[in-house]
C-alpha cells in the first residue's frame, strides 16, 4: 500500500527576521490596529471615552487658553491648550522652531487654576522648564497657515472648506513635539499604575496628539463663530477628515536605537495578529471575508483619492489599482471558498508574489480586523524596559554563538566599503535636534551619536576570536571597555526576533526615510507620509477618527482610511 | 545658569539623569562604549543617597582628564578578589568590579574584592544599589570582614581591612532603587541640576547654518537656493535656517 497521505500544511507563522528587518520591507509596512493611534481609538471607542470641554477662553487674535476633561475607566486626564497668535518669524516645522500657534500639555486628574497657571509658565521655556507633577505629555504645534485660514474663512462664510484645499494636507494643526517618559519632570510611563489607561506604548502621546486635534477643529470653529454670527461649524464629515499633521524625521532613528524591546515587541505583535488572520478556516460565503472586502475596498477609494506626492515610496495610484485586484480576490474566496486549509494564508502569499510590498503589507494590516481581540490584547501586552544588564558568567563562547547565531547579516556587512562611515549623527546645541550629515561638514568637536550595530559586532567578534571561548565574559570587558555596551545589548536581546533592522546607519547609501516610516507609519498609525529628501515625513494622525463628542456613544469602529467627505 | 531655569526643588526622572551624565561623560576620555554603564552607576549612586550628581559635578575636571586604565584583578583564593583600580574614579572602577564579583560569587557562592587605587572609594557603595541588577546581593565595609558561609567547605572569604564588597547571588532580581527612581524621582537643588545640565549641553554640536542642512525638508544653501520640494507645509522662516548664530533664545 503506497497511496501518498496528504501532507498537513503548517499553520501561518510568524514572518522570517531576514526577511522582514530589511529596511525596504519595513517601510512598506501600513498602519493597522496594533498602531499606537489605532490601538488607542480601539480603547477609548470601547470604553467609551467621555471628552468634554471644560474651559475655551480664546479670543479672536487667537490668545488664550483651553481646558479639556477626558473621563476613562482607567483614570481621569486633562488636556490643557495655550493658543498663541501666530507669527511669521521664528516658524518652522522643525524642532529648531521658536514659535508655536499652540502649546499643550496632558495631565492626570482634573487640572486645577494651580497647575494650569505653572505649565504656563513653564512650558514655553522647554528644555528649562519644569512639568507639574501628574504631567504625562508636553506637546506643541503649528497650524498649516494656509488651510486653517482658508478654512476659518470658509466657515465664516457659511460653508464648508474646499475639498481641493484640504485634501491637499488633510489636517489644520501639525504637531511638532511631544514630549513625556520622564523629560522635563514628566511622569515615567513605567511607573504608571496597573489599571493606568495610558500605560501601553505611547499612549499618552497619541492621547495628546489626538487632543491636538480636537482642539485644532475647535479652534477653527471657534474663530470663525467670532468672525461672523453666519458662521457655521465644521461638519461632522469633515471634522472626522482632518486629523492631525505629523512631522518627523532623524530622531526616530535614535528612537529605534534606545528602543529595541519595543521594537521587537510591536513588530512581534503585529507579526503574531497576522499569523493569527492567516490561519482562520474561513469558507464560502464567510461574513468575515465579506468585512475584508470592504475594508480593502476602502482603502483602495482612500489611496486613489490621495492627492500626496511620495518620492521614495509607491505612488498611492499604483497600490489603489493591486488593492482592486486584491479585493477581487476576496470576492472569488468568499464566493467560491477553497480547498486549502488555511485560504487567508494562500491569499497572502498570492498578493505577495504579485503585488508591491506596500500592497501586501496592506492587505496584511486589514486582515488583522478579522482578530480585533488578539490584535487589542498583544497591543496592551506590550509594555517592556528597555533596561539591559551583562552577563559576566557567559562564556566567551556562548557569546559567539549568539553573534554567528543572531548577527550574520551585520558579521557579513561590508565595512570597509567606500561610504561605509560617511555619515556622523550629532545633536545640535539649537534645541538638540537630531542631524545626520557627512563626517567633514559636522561642526568641530562633534560626537557621534549614531549606533553603528554591524561595526560593533564585527569587533566584538573580532575580539572573541582571540580568546579561550570557555573564559568568562567579564574578563573580555575587562580588557576591553570600549566593548561593553555592544556586549550588553547582545546578551540581552538575545532570543529577540525584530529588534535590530538590517542596516548600516553610518553609511551613506543609508535611507532615513525608511526607518522614519516604519515608525510614523506602522507604530505610530501615520497616514500619506510624504518624504523630503529622503529623511523627513510629514503626514496626518487620525486621518477619519471618530471626533470627541462621538466617543461616549461607541463610534465606528472602522473609521480608518476616510473617502473624501466632497464625493 | 539661565535667567529662565526655577528656584524650586528640581525633581529628576532617570530618564533625565542619564541623559546629562552621559552628555557629560562624553567629555571625558573614556571609550564610548563604556559610557553607558558609567552613566548608570552615577544613576544609582544618585538614586540611592551617594554622592551622585553633587559629586559628579565636584569631579567632572579630574574625570574629564582621567586616562582609563585597565583595572588589576587577582584572585588569590577561590572568590577572593585583590582589585587594584590604577587611581581610577570608583564609578569608572565599578562596572568591571561588579563583572568579577558576579562571575566569582556564581561560580563559588560568594565573592569578596578588597579594591585599592581608587577615587571616593565610598562611591563603591553604589554596588550595593546596583548589584540586584545582576542577581546579587552586595555590601560595602570598610574594615576587616568575613563573607558568609555559602558551600560545604567551611574556609570562610575573610578581608583585612580598606573598601571591600561582598557579594552572594540570590537577590529577588527586583531593582527596587530604580523602581523608586521611576516613581519618586531624584531631588536635587536647582542651582546643581542647571550647572550640570549646562555642562552637558556643551557634548553638543555647535549650530552652524552648514550643520542646519544636516536635517529638515528642504536645504538652504549659502546662497539662498533651497534643494527639496515644496509642499511641506513648513511655513518656514528662512532666516532661521541661514543666521550665522543660532537663536539666543532657543540655544542652550
Amino acid at each position: 500500500m503506497s497511496a501518498a497521505l496528504p501532507i498537513a500544511a503548517a499553520p501561518p507563522a510568524p514572518r522570517d527576521p531576514d526577511f522582514l528587518m530589511q529596511p525596504e520591507r519595513l517601510a512598506a509596512f501600513q498602519p493597522s490596529r496594533v498602531s499606537c493611534s489605532r490601538a488607542l481609538m480601539a480603547q477609548a471607542i470601547t470604553e467609551r471615552w467621555r471628552i468634554a470641554t471644560r474651559r475655551f477662553d480664546i479670543g479672536a487674535d487667537s490668545a488664550g487658553t483651553a481646558v479639556y476633561k477626558i473621563a476613562t475607566p482607567g483614570g481621569t486626564f486633562s488636556f490643557i491648550a495655550f493658543s498663541n497668535t501666530p507669527q511669521r518669524a521664528g516658524r518652522t516645522g522643525r524642532i529648531i522652531g521658536r514659535t508655536w500657534d499652540m502649546t499643550g500639555a496632558l495631565v492626570e486628574g482634573v487640572a486645577d487654576e494651580r497647575v494650569i497657571e505653572t505649565t504656563r509658565q513653564e512650558l514655553p521655556k522647554l528644555y528649562a522648564g519644569r512639568a507639574t507633577p501628574g504631567t504625562l505629555i508636553w506637546c506643541r504645534s503649528n497650524r498649516s497657515m494656509r488651510v486653517f485660514d482658508a478654512t476659518v474663512e470658509a466657515l465664516a462664510a457659511g460653508r464648508q472648506p474646499e475639498a481641493a484645499l484640504i485634501a491637499q494636507s488633510c489636517y489644520l494643526m501639525r504637531n511638532t513635539g511631544l514630549d513625556g517618559n520622564g523629560t522635563f519632570g514628566t511622569r515615567s510611563f513605567l511607573a504608571l499604575e496597573e489599571g493606568h489607561a495610558l500605560r501601553h506604548p505611547l499612549a499618552a502621546q497619541m492621547l495628546a496628539a489626538y487632543m491636538m486635534r480636537e482642539f485644532a477643529a475647535d479652534l477653527a470653529n471657534h474663530l470663525a463663530a467670532l468672525q461672523s454670527p453666519a458662521a457655521v461649524a465644521l461638519s461632522p464629515e469633515v471634522r472626522r477628515f482632518l486629523g492631525i499633521g505629523n512631522g518627523s524625521a532623524l530622531g526616530l532613528i535614535l528612537f529605534i536605537n534606545n528602543h529595541p524591546r519595543l521594537i521587537d515587541a510591536w513588530i512581534g505583535a503585529r507579526e503574531a495578529a497576522i499569523a493569527a488572520a492567516r490561519a482562520l478556516r474561513v469558507e464560502a460565503g464567510d461574513a468575515r471575508l465579506d468585512h475584508l472586502e470592504r475594508l480593502i475596498r476602502r482603502a483602495a477609494v482612500f489611496r486613489r483619492e490621495d492627492r500626496m506626492v511620495y518620492d521614495a515610496f509607491a505612488p498611492s495610484a499604483l497600490i489603489a489599482e493591486e488593492l482592486e485586484a486584491t479585493a477581487a480576490l476576496v470576492a472569488a474566496l468568499r464566493a467560491g471558498g477553497s480547498d486549502a486549509a488555511y485560504p487567508l494564508d494562500v491569499l497572502a502569499q498570492e498578493v505577495g508574489a504579485r503585488f508591491h510590498p506596500e500592497t501586501e503589507e496592506t492587505l496584511l494590516s486589514l486582515m488583522i480586523e478579522l482578530v480585533p481581540e488578539e490584535a487589542d490584547r498583544l497591543a496592551r501586552d506590550m509594555i517592556v524596559s528597555e533596561e539591559m544588564e551583562v552577563r559576566p558568567a557567559m562564556s566567551a563562547g556562548a557569546l559567539r554563538a549568539i553573534l554567528q547565531r543572531e548577527y550574520a547579516w551585520a558579521l557579513a556587512w561590508d565595512m570597509g566599503a567606500p561610504g561605509a562611515y560617511a555619515q556622523v549623527w550629532y545633536k545640535s546645541a539649537t534645541a538638540e535636534e537630531p542631524r545626520r550629515g557627512p563626517r567633514a561638514e559636522a561642526p568641530p568637536g562633534t560626537f557621534n551619536l549614531g549606533l553603528d550595530v554591524p561595526g560593533l559586532v564585527q569587533a566584538l567578534d573580532a575580539a572573541l576570536a582571540g580568546r579561550d571561548p570557555a573564559e568568562p565574559v567579564a574578563r573580555l570587558l575587562l580588557a576591553r571597555p570600549d566593548l561593553r555596551q555592544i556586549t550588553v545589548r547582545v546578551q540581552s536581546l538575545a532570543g529577540l526576533r525584530y529588534h535590530q533592522p538590517r542596516v548600516n546607519i553610518m553609511a551613506d547609501d543609508f535611507v532615513p526615510a525608511h526607518m522614519v516610516r516604519l515608525m510614523n507609519v506602522a507604530l505610530h498609525g501615520v497616514d500619506k507620509t510624504r518624504d523630503y529628501l529622503a529623511r523627513n515625513l510629514r503626514g496626518v494622525l487620525f486621518h477619519g477618527a471618530p471626533v470627541a463628542a462621538e466617543l461616549a456613544g461607541g463610534a465606528d469602529p472602522d473609521w480608518f482610511y476616510p473617502p473624501e467627505p466632497w464625493a | 545658569m539661565s535667567a529662565a531655569c526655577g528656584e524650586d526643588a528640581v525633581t529628576l526622572l532617570p530618564r533625565e539623569v542619564r541623559l546629562v551624565v552621559e552628555r557629560i561623560l562624553l567629555l571625558t576620555r573614556l571609550p564610548p562604549g563604556a559610557i553607558p554603564a558609567v552613566r548608570d552607576v552615577v544613576l544609582y549612586s544618585a538614586a540611592a543617597g551617594l554622592g551622585g550628581l553633587s559629586l559628579l559635578r565636584r569631579r567632572f575636571e579630574s574625570l574629564r582628564d582621567a586616562e582609563p586604565v585597565a583595572l588589576r584583578i587577582t584572585e588569590a583564593r577561590p572568590g577572593g578578589l585583590c582589585i587594584d583600580a590604577g587611581g581610577q574614579h570608583s564609578w569608572v572602577a565599578l562596572p568591571a568590579t561588579l563583572d568579577a564579583l558576579a562571575e566569582a560569587a556564581g561560580r563559588e557562592g560568594v565573592a569578596v574584592a578588597t579594591v585599592t587605587g581608587v577615587g571616593d572609594p565610598e562611591e563603591l557603595r553604589a554596588a550595593c544599589a546596583l548589584g540586584p541588577r545582576s542577581g546579587l546581593t552586595v555590601f560595602f565595609t570598610e574594615g576587616g570582614c568575613t563573607g558568609p558561609a555559602t558551600r560545604a567547605n567551611a574556609a570562610l572569604l575573610r578581608a583585612a581591612g580598606g573598601p571591600t564588597l561582598i557579594a552572594a547571588p540570590g537577590a529577588s532580581g527586583r531593582d527596587a532603587v530604580l523602581e523608586h527612581a521611576l516613581r519618586r524621582g531624584t531631588v536635587v537643588e536647582p542651582e546643581l541640576w542647571w550647572a550640570l545640565h549646562h555642562l552637558s549641553n556643551t557634548a553638543l554640536a555647535a549650530d552652524t547654518p552648514e550643520s542646519r542642512r544636516h536635517a529638515g525638508p528642504v536645504i538652504v544653501e549659502a546662497d539662498g537656493r533651497i534643494t527639496g520640494r515644496s509642499d511641506h507645509d513648513d511655513d518656514t522662516d528662512i532666516s532661521l535656517l541661514t543666521a550665522a548664530k543660532p537663536d539666543a533664545h532657543n540655544a542652550h
